[in-house]
């Protein structure tokens, strides 16, 4: 790196390689450069080398020979079936074991060589050996031995066969994940479908929807293709007319504010009558407004439809939630998906967030493992693709109008209407694609309840598919998508299973209920090898996306409160209602979530289920082994407990901006001069960003102007001011903000800053760690829960501390202020209020110490005047660098 | 007769007086008071109270005169081949010839005379005429009765069975006097009829042990019904999923008593061939009660086969009464075979201080006979060769008491391979406790005839070849062995000091036999003449033309070996001695010498599931099934990826799909 002329190439070549190293090369994306004229049928003959650059040639039905073939598939399927209920001696079993573990870790093994044959051989491999224990638990170990041991066993043994066949139907759904790449766009814009954008909102800051709306300005489309809209569920007439008058005022401010913003960013806005049915109405209503236009009190519905694909409606909806602000190129990578297929109606992109969720936050595993998310966007959707299955999530997707009209629009019978929609569609015939490159970036729930409060209403609303439209049997889907389907809903009840895990190892070890009936050898011969396969089978198919035994902390910490959730539904599947999810609340300082309560009593139990083994070991010395093994499960299950008792520990967080990791090159002119110098982002938010240099070089006033190239080879000229300098042998260090005189400049840096989807992926692939061993994830795992619970106890320490204290303080007071009236009542009278503030003083706590930095700085998080760091501006990337001995330290950059 | 503690040792004689004695057993129970004091007070506790009986070194001096033989059929029961009947038992089973029908007579009559010996060991011989100075049975149609035997059976219509005196020739003949007198104290069984199949009905209610033999001099047997029989319905044995209660078991009611009361035992005889899967129990129902003033540590130990495995706490000074109290005994703590569950209680007065009067006639403790033992539901499926449970239950032959599926083969047609047999098949019986009904025997191989479990006896070169091939004498002679060159306890390198590699550590034993010895400075050799002269040999192996059948072999190297081995097979030391699929004994030492090997390959019998053929097969064949398993799961996933080819394609290319 090294000073270089503004003029000349903005990006030195080695600066050019190094961002081609970590931007996606696999498409041509360049605003201006020609697009190949090219139709739906002449895209699918692109690349047909490659097997995920394009369609490939079309393939000659197989006739008789693929029906042989199929019918073989079948048949070895039963055979191997069959084979798997066949009672084997101990030393027979046990060779069985050894030789399928070794024949797994031998395909897997082969996995760079023959990836294909790997992947199939280590999924039937895995297969074989669950579906030999599960066969084993089925004939050999169930048995009644009075009415309490058998229905724990029977409630066990169902655990166990559901979390068998979530694994088959998961190995089944990811045994040949789809990579697909994007397709080329026809260079006549003519062309090109109309596009509308959708941003439902409802309670949600006005300044997360002006970014998002922002960035949504930005995209790289025809302007004429594309209509943009504000769909506002805050602004109905139902909340205009709240009979509470400060809600009712509360909502005319939002829609001033929202009509305003819209206008200036030249959006349309719209809201509608009452909020029925969520956002799935919200959706829904903006479908018909576009279609109809004049008096919405006299309006035909079914007319509307009819005609208002004549008018000006985009063919494809683009459906963003107020939070997920798109990058420049969403639309030009997944238009052409639906050029080439008429019977598309989806292209789902990943959800991205930048944020930690609140497990990540807490246990501190934020960019040390792949968050929950991850796994499903990463590796389970890809999977779905393959077999037409992959579901439309909410947000980030590009719909076809047509296909949503033919179904009457977003499906509202659940409170998932997302996913409740593409099974809608997938019945009847249509198709859908997932593309796995994140080109939005969103925000995931601050605190553990609303985490909770998602996920349960994802629970339940899948549970409702399942109940209502049971994909088993409905019409029009195939077998594989049925599978599909069924096991996206069926996943959700494993809050039951867990529990059922949990709890199965004290019914023995305080009871004595057999609840497993099976002795140590055959758990070593049958339960080990499955469990092991598992684990295996698991981080080769997920290794990357979810490190081991995540599942069974993500699952452990949901289970007591999605089970419940999920059995209301079975009781009343249609009463569940759509709950909005919080995700902009700040937490000034540690503290312990209400939902804390739950993982106590587990903690205790657990502990309790050692003493009770030691006194079962002692007074049955034939159940050794059996105490072994109920002990071992327990400490596994106290394990995860500690997992949760650490996430439950609230970790504070303030947010005025959160900033995300990148490392890419730029140049920076100094204004005085006409010099550019090569530098490298860091960091980057919407208020700053973090630089690095080779050189050490004079900033004459600390302005700086960050030249580069955005998403589209956009370029941008960003006014800087440095505020942190560091200066060392490698060069320096810089942290500035983004100066941001006017509103132009902080869509700009909106653009900048969200604008490019390489970036994302940059981001995305940095934030998927490396795969772990099962061994090394259990290591993690043991310092996931001893860290956690150390915090949490260090912390439970420290407010039993602060009680004391404050039982000692207010104790001092007392005495203090016996004294001062005794005082007082020797004194003349004076003004009440100084006279009370002489006694008391402030309240305990020092109301300062409670204050909102923000407000104590004078600013309005809601205006734009106040820069854009509503709800999304993203917290710091290193929670440490918010700690301070003071406790409520502002953000500041490095 | 009083104990001197200052001649702790001596002999007494007792004489009994002979009035006192009766038939049949007469219990000899012997009585000790004994009495310490310590400072004038009385300390039942004391540990110099004992007194040791050397049992082993005490005698019994009779005088008897034996009585003469009745002349009644009944007598056959409850005279001529009682258990009790001190004198070694000699029986000469006499045939007109060596014929499968006159064989299957013979051997019902001696598997009758085995099983009314109960658990003694007759001397069977088969012979084709009368022996005196024994017990004599002839078999035979009536044409072929022997002059001697004809009697008041000669006219008789039907099966006859007649008791008589054994007619002797006098060795110095009077003139004038019949040369042939009867021994009163012998006796000659007559069992007739007009043909072979006749005579086999007269067998069969010779050897009932429920036929009404009358008290007349003979019997014509009319209308006999056998019992229907189930397979692996043994004697005292228990089914699989079946509930007894004590009653049934034979233990009436028990009262235990005192301070240490002796043990309740019960016998709890499986078939050999049950699997003791270890995940299932055997469930003891316990209906009992106990007296109130004993003390809380009173309590009643539950063992199996010697070894404690549970107790009940009779911790109520008060009394108490059990209904229904449940001890789950897992089944792989028993054994295939007899084993014997005992309930010992320890029952402890409530004051035992010294001078204090100690009240033990409150110490009782019932045990009801209305209490049960539940057997698990487990299948039949087993591991072979195991040549020990022939010696337990006859396994496999005895999977059907009646030995229908069981087929002898005589490899060579003289008596003494016959008697060889003979013998095998009466121990058989014994065994099972039910005659060989459904037996049938052959004079030779002949594959198609013989899918059944089959017993060969032969010398050596008779054995046909085909068979032979598969047997594990093909290892005999050369004998190919590893053998240390004495046997010692095998030693640990570092001795286990924690607990975990403790259990870690393999069960280490004495080595019983040459087969068991792993040590490492072995001698390897091959030995030659292992079956020469006085040795005898048996051998169990898959059968090569039915995988679900066994073959047993009983051979020697020459026809007398044969038969005197197959006579060593009723001692219990060489029966204790018997493992593996090949056991050698040695016929020329004055005690018994054996070998047992494990030789041949593994096979499994038994219906563990749906497909026991295919189960049988893959546990008999691991290696083999294995690769084929692979092999499958390799060609499904070929073909699993070609169909997610084709499907990639369309899903890549929507239009053309």
């Amino acid at each position: 790196m090294g000073r270089i002329n503004c003029r000349g190439a903005n990006r030195p070549p080695a600066l050019a390689q190094a961002i081609a190293r970590t931007a996606d090369t696999s498409f041509v994306e360049h605003r201006h450069a020609r697009l190949p004229v090219i139709s739906a049928s002449e895209v699918n003959r692109l690349s047909p080398q490659d097997r995920d650059s394009g369609p490939a040639k079309a393939v000659a039905p197989r006739g008789g020979a693929g029906a042989l073939q199929t019918s073989l598939i079948i048949g070895l399927f039963a055979t191997v079936f069959l084979l798997t209920a066949v009672r084997l001696s101990t030393e027979n079993q046990l060779l069985l074991s050894i030789g399928l573990l070794a024949l797994l870790y031998l395909a897997g093994w082969a996995r760079n060589a023959h990836p294909d044959w790997s992947r199939a051989a280590v999924i039937l491999v895995g297969t074989y050996v669950t579906l030999r224990y599960w066969m084993f638990r089925t004939t050999e170990t169930l048995g009644y031995q009075g009415g309490l041991d058998f229905t724990f066993l029977i409630l066990l043994y169902l655990a166990e066969t559901y979390g068998i066949l979530i694994h088959v139907m998961g190995m089944f759904v990811n045994i040949s994940p789809l990579t697909r790449k994007i397709p080329p766009l026809p260079s006549d814009p003519d062309r090109l479908p109309t596009v509308d954008v959708f941003i439902p909102t409802y309670n949600e800051d006005v300044e997360v929807v002006y970014v998002t709306a922002a960035a949504c300005t930005h995209l790289d489309y025809p302007k004429e293709k594309l209509n943009i809209y504000i769909l506002d569920d805050g602004g109905t007439a139902q909340k205009l007319n709240d009979p509470d008058p400060l809600r009712a005022a509360a909502a005319r401010k939002r829609v001033d504010r929202l009509t305003s913003m819209a206008a200036r960013l030249g959006l349309s806005y719209l809201a509608r009558e009452t909020n029925q049915y969520a956002k799935a109405g919200n959706i829904n209503e903006g479908l018909l407004r576009c279609a109809c236009e004049g008096d919405e009190h006299d309006r035909d519905k079914a007319a509307c439809v009819n005609t208002g694909f004549g008018r000006s409606c985009g063919e494809l909806i683009l459906v963003l939630d107020c939070d997920h602000v798109p990058t420049q190129d969403l639309l030009r990578n997944t238009v052409g998906f639906f050029l080439a297929d008429e019977k598309l109606f989806l292209v789902q992109t990943p959800h991205f967030f930048i944020n930690p969720t609140p497990i990540e936050k807490n246990l501190d595993t934020h960019r040390r493992s792949p968050n929950e998310n991850e796994m499903f966007y990463g590796a389970v959707q890809l999977g779905l693709d393959f077999w037409n299955s992959s579901f439309f999530c909410g947000s980030a997707a590009l719909l076809r109008r047509s296909a949503l009209m033919a179904i009457g629009g977003i499906a509202r019978d659940t409170v998932t209407e997302d996913a409740e929609s593409s099974l809608a569609l997938h019945s009847k015939g249509y198709n859908s694609v997932y593309l796995n490159k994140p080109m939005s970036m969103g925000l995931s729930p601050e605190s553990f309840d609303d985490f909770i409060l998602q996920r349960s209403r994802w629970a339940q609303g899948m549970t409702q598919i399942l109940l209502l439209k049971n994909p088993l049997r409905r019409k029009g889907l195939k077998l594989t998508q049925r599978i599909c389907y069924f096991n996206s809903c069926l996943f959700w009840l494993f809050g039951f299973a867990r529990i059922i895990f949990f709890v199965s190892p004290l019914m023995f070890l305080f009871f004595g209920m057999r609840v497993y009936n099976a002795s140590l050898s055959q758990i070593l011969l049958y339960a080990l090898p499955h469990v092991m396969a598992s684990y295996y089978v698991a981080n080769y198919l997920y290794g990357r996306m979810r490190h081991p035994f995540f599942s069974e902390i993500f699952e452990t910490i949901q289970s007591i409160f999605l089970a419940p959730a999920v059995l209301s539904v079975f009781l009343n599947p249609r009463r569940p209602t759509f709950k909005v999810t919080p995700k902009t609340i700040s937490r000034r300082k540690d503290s312990l979530t209400p939902l804390s309560a739950p993982f106590y009593g587990m903690f205790l139990l657990a502990v309790a289920g050692y003493l009770a083994g030691a006194w079962r070991w002692a007074s049955n010395p034939l159940l050794w082994d059996t105490v072994l093994v109920c002990s071992i499960w327990n400490t596994f299950n106290l394990l995860l407990t500690l997992c949760c008792l650490g996430v439950v520990w609230e970790r504070r967080q303030l947010r005025r901006s959160h900033r995300y990791e990148t490392r890419e090159p730029i140049s920076i002119r100094l204004p005085a001069s006409d010099i550019c110098m090569a530098a490298t982002i860091t960091d980057l938010s919407t208020t700053g960003a973090g630089l690095t240099t080779d050189e050490i070089f004079d900033i004459p006033g600390d302005r700086i102007v960050l030249e580069t190239e955005g998403g589209g080879r956009r370029q941008f000229a960003l006014p800087a001011r440095v505020t942190r300098r560091d200066c060392g042998p490698a060069g320096m260090s810089l942290g500035c903000v983004f100066e941001q005189p006017s509103e132009i400049s902080r869509r700009e840096i909106i653009g900048f800053v969200y604008g490019d989807s390489r970036r994302l992926k940059y981001f995305y692939e940095a934030k998927i760690g490396r795969k772990l061993s099962s061994f090394r994830g259990f290591i993690n795992l043991l310092a996931i829960g001893g860290r956690g619970s150390l915090r949490n106890v260090a912390g439970i320490a420290r407010i039993f501390l602060d009680f004391a204290t404050g039982l000692i303080v207010k104790f001092y007071k007392s005495i203090h202020i016996e004294r001062r009236r005794a005082l007082l009542d020797e004194t003349p009278q004076g003004n009440d209020s100084s006279k009370h503030s002489a006694a008391f003083g402030y309240r305990y706590g020092r109301r300062g110490d409670h204050a909102d930095p923000l407000e104590k700085a004078g600013a309005d998080p809601g205006s734009p005047d106040a820069g854009v760091d509503g709800q999304l501006q993203l917290h710091s990337s290193n929670p440490r660098a918010l700690e301070s001995p003071e406790g409520d330290a502002p953000f500041h950059l490095r | 007769m009083k104990l001197n503690p200052d001649t702790p040792e001596g002999e007494v004689t007792v004489p009994i007086p002979g009035s006192l004695l009766k038939t049949g057993y007469n219990p000899c129970n012997f009585w000790v008071s004994q009495h310490y004091t310590d400072e004038q007070c009385e300390d039942p506790f004391a540990p110099e109270l004992w007194t040791w009986l050397k049992l082993g070194e005490a005698y019994l001096i009779f005088e008897l005169e034996p009585v003469p033989v009745p002349k009644r059929v009944s007598a056959i029961a409850d005279f001529l081949f009682d258990p009790r009947n001190i004198f070694d038992t000699r029986v000469n089973l006499v045939i007109p010839e060596v014929s499968p029908g006159y064989l299957k007579a013979a051997s019902l009559a001696a598997a009758g005379i085995a099983l009314r010996y109960e658990y003694r060991a007759p001397e069977l011989i088969l012979s084709q005429a009368l022996r005196p100075g024994m017990d004599n049975i002839v078999i035979a149609a009536r044409k072929d009765l022997p002059a001697l035997a004809l009697g008041e059976s000669a006219g008789a219509d039907g099966p006859v069975i007649a008791v008589r005196h054994l007619p002797e020739k006098k060795s110095a003949p009077i003139p004038g006097q019949p040369d042939v007198v009867e021994n009163p104290h012998l006796a000659l069984v007559v069992v007739s009829a007009k043909d072979e199949a006749e005579l086999e009905t007269a067998c069969r209610a010779f050897a009932s042990l429920s036929y009404p033999l009358p008290d007349s001099p003979s019997t014509r047997v009319a209308n006999l019904k056998l019992p229907e029989v189930d397979e692996h319905m043994l004697q005292k044995g228990l089914l699989p999923g079946r509930s007894y209660t004590l009653a049934s078991l034979g233990k009436r009611t028990t009262e235990f008593r005192n301070i240490s009361p002796p043990p309740l035992d019960i016998e709890l005889r499986f078939p050999s061939d049950l699997y003791l899967s270890p995940n299932t129990f055997v469930s003891v129902i316990l209906h009992m009660a106990y007296n109130a003033a004993m003390r809380s540590d009173s309590v009643l130990n539950v063992k199996l086969n010697g070894k404690f495995i549970s107790g009940v706490r009779l911790d109520n000074p008060r009394g108490d009464y059990f209904k229904g109290y449940r001890v789950d005994i897992p089944l792989s703590s028993f054994k295939q075979g007899t084993n014997r569950l005992s309930f010992e209680a320890e029952l402890t007065p409530l004051h035992t201080d010294k001078c204090t009067l100690i009240q033990t006639e409150n110490l009782r403790l019932t045990i009801f006979d209305d209490s049960t033992v539940t057997l698990p539901e487990v299948p039949y499926w087993i591991k072979m060769p195991q040549l020990e449970l022939f010696f337990q239950d006859s396994f496999p032959m005895g999977r059907w008491p009646d030995l229908r599926e069981t087929a002898v083969v005589l490899t060579e047609k003289n008596l003494a391979a016959a008697n060889a047999a003979l013998n095998v098949v009466a121990l058989s019986s014994q065994k099972i406790g039910l005659p060989p009904f459904g037996l049938s025997w052959l004079m030779s191989y002949e594959p198609e005839k013989t899918r059944k479990d089959l017993l060969l006896t032969g010398v050596l070169p008779s054995l046909p070849a085909s068979v032979i091939e598969k047997a594990p004498i093909a290892g005999i002679d050369p004998l190919r062995l590893s053998f240390p060159q004495m046997l010692r306890p095998q030693f640990q390198t570092a001795a286990p000091i924690d607990f975990w590699s403790k259990a870690a550590a393999p069960q280490q034993q004495m080595p019983r036999n040459l087969s068991d010895v792993n040590t490492t400075s072995p001698v390897r050799a091959d030995l030659s003449g292992t079956l020469g002269p006085g040795r005898i040999a048996l051998m169990q192996f898959q059968h090569p033309d039915a995988a679900e059948r066994t073959v047993i072999i009983l051979t020697a190297g020459i026809a007398e070996d044969l038969l005197a081995g197959s006579k060593m097979l009723w001692d219990p030391i060489v029966q204790g001695g018997c493992r593996g699929d090949l056991f050698v004994v040695n016929l020329d030492t004055p005690e018994p010498e054996t070998l047992a090997h494990l030789i041949g390959p593994s096979y499994y019998l038994g219906n563990p599931g749906r497909i026991p053929a295919v189960q049988n097969f893959i546990n008999t064949h691991p290696v083999l099934s294995l690769v084929a398993l692979l092999v499958i799961l390799l060609v499904l996933c070929g073909l699993i990826l070609k169909l997610l080819k084709r499907r990639r394609q369309q899903r890549l290319n929507p239009s053309a799909g």
